[in-house]
């Protein structure tokens, strides 16, 4: 299928409480569209997966939601209120700050720093200190409390015996949880996770599968994941977008995605008639 | 022979020190920005030309100094916001170049005000007193420097590994973007670094300013060169580095300013040579050769840019 004949599908309904919502998001560098008109939306506690063929535009997504990009056209609401889009310059640590956290498609932990303190940095946000009281330690009961509240979510992810090794030097699929643990930290109500089984065996991925819908439930979060393995998406997704060639071509439930013949085509190919 | 060197030494160390405060807003602002700071060793002499005018107004000179401190603080803080802020996401070269017009912008302001006349340097108290140790007559300031140099590198090393803003600090410089995303507000982590590095420029200009009396709007151009190469030996972006570089070109160059007089009354030599005008020579040879053999410096780490 070439680029020409992708037909946008618009946004389907669904009756929850709507938390993150993209309307007609589109994102241009110089000839290239890579996110174009993209409508889509997520409800409370909903674990919605993001897929489509390499350079579909999922991780450029991803990135007008965090505001790493500035959209070219189009409008992201975050529980009803404008957070980006066209014409709005936000920095990404306001997005952050609102509640949305995300790990990336290649790890980017903070090298030369310790799998903990990658943890405390990602709490400054939400810790209140300043640099008077922290340097004559008058705030020693906070400080208390946000190192527990670090070490506990090193517990969540089982990272409490590697809590003092450099957090680079941890095996590929540690970093992936540590990078999850990091984006918790942030207290965030919904999730994005870039590719979190890249890299995984099976066996891994299944783990991976179970994990991401306790930490849901646990933290109450509501979890936005782009993700190639198959397995995993249609496990635990309770609904799916397709985009190709940037544009969105289906959703739906898992059910539905993977018996929808525009998206086979887009994975497959099909013969020019 | 010790008796001919420590004073020598002695000086070096001093002066080394001096370097130090100055080296570290180099290598801090590059971590964080990768820029060079071209302004920095202005910013330096600004702090001097401030202390001249304020101690003219007939403040007590403790308050002068507390003065000094807060304005350079507050000079290298409007630098950043008003020619590096707005070019936070121009190319790498536009804001170095920005960083060379403001250092013209200072030395030509200087200028302006004190008519390119040397301004005499006010004498602070005790440290400006002489005091004998051993074979060397110098000030109190030569014996102070390095000590207050190490209590300040002990407490800017405290405050980057203990502290939030520091926490904030080190991410920044590991990784712009991701910081970011995790909540940090960048703009106050690198304006902190910038009132960081000013006030350690200031302390470095009482202390300089009080052994080297006069300010002219060109007093900031050396010592910041040497500071510079001292941040670059030491690796730029590695604070250890930068003060023991700042320390090692101190202590060399004074060494070769003594040389010819070391080396007759060793009797190694019988005339003088004119060995000391190699001082500053010296310090740009070891920035070529350090460029050359170990570009990332004694301690810098080894990074290949991000493709």
């Amino acid at each position: 299928m070439s680029e020409m004949e992708i037909k946008t599908v618009p946004d389907m309904e669904t009756d929850g409480e709507t938390v993150l919502k993209l309307e007609h998001l589109t994102m241009q560098f110089g000839g290239v569209i890579a996110v174009n008109d993209f409508s889509m939306h997520i409800d409370r506690g909903e674990i919605v997966a993001l897929i489509g063929p390499n350079g579909a535009g999922k991780t450029t997504a991803f990135n007008c939601v965090t505001s790493v990009y500035q959209p070219t056209s189009g409008h992201i609401y975050f529980h009803g209120k404008e957070i980006g889009g066209e014409k709005m310059h936000v920095t990404p640590d306001r997005i952050t700050e609102q509640g949305i956290a995300r790990t990336f498609q290649n790890i980017r932990l903070f090298s030369g720093m310790t799998v903990f303190d990658n943890i405390m940095t990602a709490m400054h946000l939400r810790r209140k200190s300043g640099l008077l009281t922290q340097v004559l330690h008058l705030n020693a009961e906070e400080e208390k409390k946000n190192r527990e509240k670090a070490w506990k979510l090193l517990e969540t992810v089982g990272l409490t015996d590697v809590a003092e090794e450099m957090a680079t030097s941890l095996p590929y699929g540690k970093q992936r949880l540590l990078e999850i643990a990091r984006a918790l930290a942030t207290e965030p109500t919904l999730l994005l996770l870039d590719e979190p089984a890249a890299g995984m065996n099976p066996q891994e991925t299944n783990e991976l599968g179970q994990f991401i819908v306790r930490i849901k439930n646990e933290f109450n979060l509501t979890v936005f994941m782009i993700e190639h393995h198959m397995n995993l998406v249609m496990d635990i997704s309770d609904r799916i977008y397709v985009l190709d060639f940037g544009k969105p071509i289906a959703n739906g439930t898992p059910e539905e995605v993977q018996q929808n013949p525009v998206v086979i085509a887009a994975y497959l190919g099909v013969d020019e008639e | 022979m010790w008796d001919t060197i420590f004073p020598y030494l002695l000086s070096g160390i001093s002066v080394g020190g001096q370097y130090a405060l100055i080296a570290i807003g180099y290598t801090m602002v590059y971590g964080i920005l990768r820029l060079i700071n071209f302004a920095h060793g202005d910013v330096f002499m600004v702090a001097g030309i401030i202390m001249v005018y304020i101690a003219a107004s007939g403040l007590p000179v403790w308050i002068s100094v507390l003065l000094v401190l807060i304005i350079t603080a507050l000079v290298g803080f409007v630098i950043e916001r008003v020619a590096y802020k707005p070019l936070r996401t121009a190319p790498r070269m536009s804001v170095m170049i920005s960083a060379i017009g403001v250092s013209y912008t200072l030395q030509n302001l200087v200028l302006y005000i004190t008519g390119g006349l040397n301004k005499q340097y006010p004498a602070i108290p005790v440290i400006s007193d002489s005091v004998k140790i051993g074979s060397a007559t110098t000030k109190v300031v030569t014996i102070v420097t390095p000590v207050l140099v190490i209590l300040l590198v002990v407490g800017l090393v405290m405050l980057i590994n203990r502290t939030k803003i520091g926490m904030a600090m080190r991410a920044v410089s590991k990784d712009f973007e991701t910081a970011q995303l995790m909540g940090i507000k960048i703009n106050s982590v690198i304006s902190t670094t910038f009132v960081i590095g000013s006030f350690l420029a200031g302390v470095g200009s009482v202390l300089y300013f009080t052994n080297y009396p006069t300010v002219i709007q060109t007093s900031g151009a050396m010592p910041g060169l040497k500071a510079f190469v001292a941040a670059v030996f030491g690796g730029i972006g590695s604070i250890p580095g930068a003060v023991i570089g700042a320390f090692i070109i101190g202590i060399m160059e004074n060494l070769i300013k003594g040389l010819d007089v070391i080396l007759f009354k060793a009797g190694a030599i019988s005339r003088p040579l004119g060995l000391a005008i190699f001082s500053d020579a010296f310090t740009f040879a070891l920035l070529i050769i350090i460029l050359v053999v170990k570009p990332t410096g004694l301690f810098g780490e080894k990074t290949t840019d991000k493709v």
